[in-house]
């Protein structure tokens, strides 16, 4: 089993590759950049939702402080490339330990709203603090990475650098899940007070989960920042979160080929619907709603009726 | 320095009790469905919109524009919970606040599409007429949204604690499964629920639409407040609710007049209030220990 999975895994890896070479034009490629940013977002996003069981309606912020990070770093200190992303890093981990930290002794709807809360207070911040963010205005001209004399600034030089942060996303996610801490994940999951009786000190754990989750996700925020050139507060919006989580779910939780699904067809989505201009969002909504109605496992779980239907039926 | 405390104090309390308002449909659908509702800022929108198109539109009397708001509001509230809730009941409460997310989405972009992004104005003849009372300032609007306000919990008060249908949704929200077993018609009562909610924050967008201006994205900002005031409530505590709105109210209005920069974070203050709560008294600032 192993082994065929981590045949499939190479394919899909060679597949990832190739596929930018094989796409005519600049703008394909902006978005299947775009789509690896939200994949390593929505990476971290499922350690949270799909491992833990909690959904975090503050995964912007997160963003937002990796991207923001690296915008300051870079911007006012000259701070070079893979420093500025260790930082930003190191930045949103200290973020997601300082939020996470009190949010996660609530569950459910409480823990959703809470960390709802703590997103939006600090995207008033980074609205309101104007000599340090300019707020609204945004901070631009941030410049491109440079790792020796060799420039990453064409969209495939980014869509590599992003690729390789996924693939170190899912390494990580690998290693974790296969441990002692990943089985304390589906212990805390499937029951946490049982796990807690056992013995596993489940916040921790949840802690640990949340904290490498938001790494992740301030790492795609870095990226971001130095591929656009440009941040403002819209980075921190609920927008983003409600994409990322749409992603994951619609995706299929708690599962690494489900999630990138999702990232895929929530990022290409919006993106090409451009055609429909201002009818987009409303497009998106209703295949939201649509998707979530009809589609109760997700995109994985139609792959797995399709792969045998009588399975899919007893599963639903 | 009183003068002026006080009346901040008259408009805080004003505008929270259209918190309120639209914080109640929140609570009692959480409280009796189980369920959050993202969509419900958009149910105000809409409700909003209504009232604008009955009076300057078709000239209606207000407060009949507001009478069929409700009507309006809540027929749609029938229609959400039967098509972004109900299919999903059963399963996880993360799909139900994705599908309510979906709506919102759709509800506030079809908005932008037919409507426009302008904001509008419902003008009222009478409603800048202002009431002096000890040196502080009441327009008759501010009374309008008092009166309604207050008439409109009291009777809300009185359905759910004297009537039948009161009496089903309070055994529904204490044990869902006797109360099927006894023979309540829970599917009816959530349904009822759903749109006793969707109505009263239709109102809500009727009357703080005729005070501020009326646009597709009003009900984002809405739905936010209303989160914190159920939390300061308590998840499911109409009374709560009620105090929760009037605290937020006040309390925004208050640190708005008082603290330094604080025009700009007048926003943050519902938020840092729901966060202190929910790690300190998850049960809210009026509810029980579970």
């Amino acid at each position: 089993m192993p082994t065929a999975r981590t045949t499939a895994g190479l394919g899909v890896a060679a597949a990832a590759i190739v596929l930018p070479l094989l796409l005519p034009g600049t703008y394909h490629r902006h978005v299947l950049v775009l789509a690896g940013l939200f994949v390593l977002m929505a990476l971290g996003f499922d350690l949270v939702l799909g491992y833990l069981g909690e959904l975090s309606l503050g995964h912007a912020a997160f963003f937002g402080i990796g991207a923001y990070t690296t915008a300051l770093l870079t911007r006012n200190f000259g701070v070079p490339f893979p420093l500025d992303l260790l930082l930003a890093a190191v930045c949103t981990g200290v973020f997601g330990f300082l939020i996470g930290a009190p949010s996660l002794r609530l569950k459910g709807p409480y823990f959703a709203i809470v960390t709802f809360g703590f997103s939006e207070i600090l995207r008033l911040i980074v609205l309101n603090w104007t000599s340090v963010t300019r707020g609204p205005m945004g901070l631009p001209d941030i410049p491109h990475a440079y790792l020796g004399s060799f420039r990453i600034d064409t969209e495939l030089r980014y869509y590599y650098l992003v690729l390789i942060l996924i693939g170190l996303a899912i390494l990580v996610t690998r290693r974790l899940l296969d441990s002692t801490v990943g089985h304390a994940f589906l212990a805390i999951r499937e029951n946490e007070e049982l796990a807690s009786a056992t013995g596993i000190p489940t916040f921790r754990y949840k802690l640990i989960a949340f904290v490498v989750g938001m790494i992740f996700t301030g790492a795609a925020g870095s990226v971001y920042a130095r591929y656009v050139h440009f941040v403002d507060p819209t980075a921190l919006s609920f927008y983003y979160t409600v994409t990322v989580v749409s992603m994951v779910i619609v995706g299929g939780q708690g599962s690494i080929v489900g999630t990138i699904l999702g990232a895929l067809v929530f990022t290409l989505l919006p993106e090409y619907l451009r055609v429909a201009e201002r009818a987009r969002l409303v497009i998106f909504g209703a295949f939201l709603m649509v998707a979530i109605v009809f589609l109760p496992e997700g995109f994985r779980g139609l792959w797995r009726r399709a792969r045998s239907p009588r399975a899919g039926r007893a599963a639903a | 320095m009183t003068a002026v405390f006080l009346q901040q104090l008259v408009n805080g309390v004003t505008i929270g009790v259209v918190y309120a308002l639209i914080a109640i449909g929140l609570t009692l659908v959480f409280g009796i469905l189980d369920v959050i509702n993202f969509a419900h800022g958009e149910l105000y929108m809409l409700g909003a919109f209504l009232t604008y198109g009955l009076t300057v539109g078709l000239g209606l009397d207000y407060f009949l524009a507001l009478g069929l708001a409700l009507a309006g509001t809540a027929a749609v509230g029938l229609l959400v919970e039967r098509v972004t809730v109900r299919p999903l009941k059963g399963r996880h409460m993360f799909t139900v606040v994705l599908s309510t997310l979906g709506l919102s989405i759709f509800l506030q972009n079809g908005a932008l599409l037919w409507w426009g992004p302008d904001p509008r104005e419902i003008d009222l003849a009478w409603g800048g007429r202002p009431v002096v009372v000890g040196g502080i300032v009441i327009t008759y609007l501010r009374l309008t949204i008092l009166g309604v306000g207050v008439v409109l919990i009291a009777a809300l008060t009185w359905f759910i604690r004297r009537s039948r249908w009161g009496m089903a949704m309070r055994a529904v929200a204490g044990n869902r499964d006797a109360a099927a077993l006894m023979g309540i018609p829970v599917d009816r009562v959530y349904a009822i629920t759903f749109a006793l909610g969707t109505g009263i924050a239709g109102v809500a967008g009727g009357l703080l639409g005729a005070m501020f201006t009326i646009e597709p994205s009003m009900g984002e900002w809405a739905v936010v407040k209303a989160f914190c005031v159920v939390i300061m409530g308590g998840m499911g505590n109409v009374p709560g609710a009620v105090l929760g709105g009037v605290i937020l109210g006040v309390a925004e209005s208050l640190g708005a007049g008082f603290l330094p920069g604080g025009t700009s974070y007048k926003d943050g203050i519902g938020y840092a209030i729901l966060i202190l709560v929910l790690l300190y008294r998850p049960q809210g600032l009026f509810g029980r220990r579970a």
